[in-house]
């Protein structure tokens, strides 16, 4: 049979939301509405074949930290667990047209290594046993700079981790794009990010956003 | 003689504080700043040795197109 409106009404939803839903041949029942923010799921254990449930969760980017860059050096620490990668921009990044470097936990030994390429290049150029992530581009008053830096699996103690970056100088029209790894000296997670430059200028503006991506 | 400044932003207690180097850090610093001088001449040394190299086969090419043409001219090759 057929649920006809008639049907669906001697049934008689009790609130707003609720749903007449198929028990089995020839008969129905009210499946009330769920908690905000649930969606509809079949689920083959209910009495109606249905269940609200909370939606499977998707990405999504939070803000931990912003700040502007100042001093021949920015060093963001204390970089809490609780996301599967983070993501750093930076804006409007100004030094003396220093390049701009990455350093990770503090490390100062040879732990890094990166392929680079850069806008006018049809070659790759490679680093290994670098002691900094490095580009080799930097911002000027004239000529800022934008970019970010990403590490993948920031959290886990491992010693080695993946990381990627993008500078764009959008004064000069140049960019670095960047791809390599960090190798950590013992295995532990990666809980501080140092932006410095090549030759130790200081920053005279620029802004940074540190994100955790889920 | 001050020392370069520095940020640090602990995100735990959301502090930014900026302060001179200590010790280690200068040291590492000036370390960086050698290393990069040190860099940075090569580099430049490298540079400047592909333009020499380039211009002399340049004047090598001109050298050789001009004494081919004269030889023929000479010996009235076509």
């Amino acid at each position: 049979m057929a649920i006809t409106k008639a049907t669906a009404s001697s049934i008689a939803p009790a609130a707003k939301g609720d749903l007449v839903a198929g028990t089995a041949t020839n008969d129905a029942a009210v499946l009330a509405v769920g908690a905000n923010d649930t969606v509809l799921t079949a689920d083959s254990t209910t009495a109606t074949g249905l269940k609200w449930a909370a939606a499977a969760s998707g990405g999504s980017m939070t803000s931990i930290a912003s700040g502007s860059l100042s001093g021949t050096s920015v060093t963001i620490s204390s970089i809490p667990s609780g996301y599967r990668n983070i993501f750093l921009v930076l804006e409007n990044i100004q030094s003396n047209n220093d390049w701009v470097f990455f350093r990770f936990n503090g490390e100062t030994g040879t732990n890094y290594a990166r392929n680079l390429i850069t806008y006018n290049s049809t070659s790759i150029l490679s680093g290994a046993g670098t002691t900094a992530f490095k580009s080799v581009l930097g911002g000027s008053a004239n000529y800022p700079m934008c970019g970010y830096v990403e590490i993948l699996e920031y959290a886990t103690s491992k010693k080695g981790f993946n990381v990627n970056a993008g500078l764009v100088n959008y004064g000069a029209a140049s960019f670095n794009y960047i791809w390599g790894q960090y190798f950590n000296t013992t295995a532990a997670p990666i809980t501080s990010i140092t932006v410095f430059g090549e030759t130790g200028a200081s920053f005279s503006a620029g802004t940074y956003v540190l994100y955790g991506v889920k | 003689m001050s020392r370069p400044i520095i940020r640090i932003h602990n995100i735990t207690t959301n502090e930014v504080i900026d302060r001179e180097m200590n010790d280690a850090e200068f040291a590492q610093y000036e370390a960086e700043q050698a290393a990069n001088a040190i860099a940075k001449a090569e580099a430049e040394a490298t540079a400047a040795a592909k333009a020499a190299l380039t211009s002399t086969t340049r004047h090598y090419r001109r050298t050789s197109k001009t004494f081919t043409f004269l030889i023929k001219e000479h010996c009235g090759w076509s």
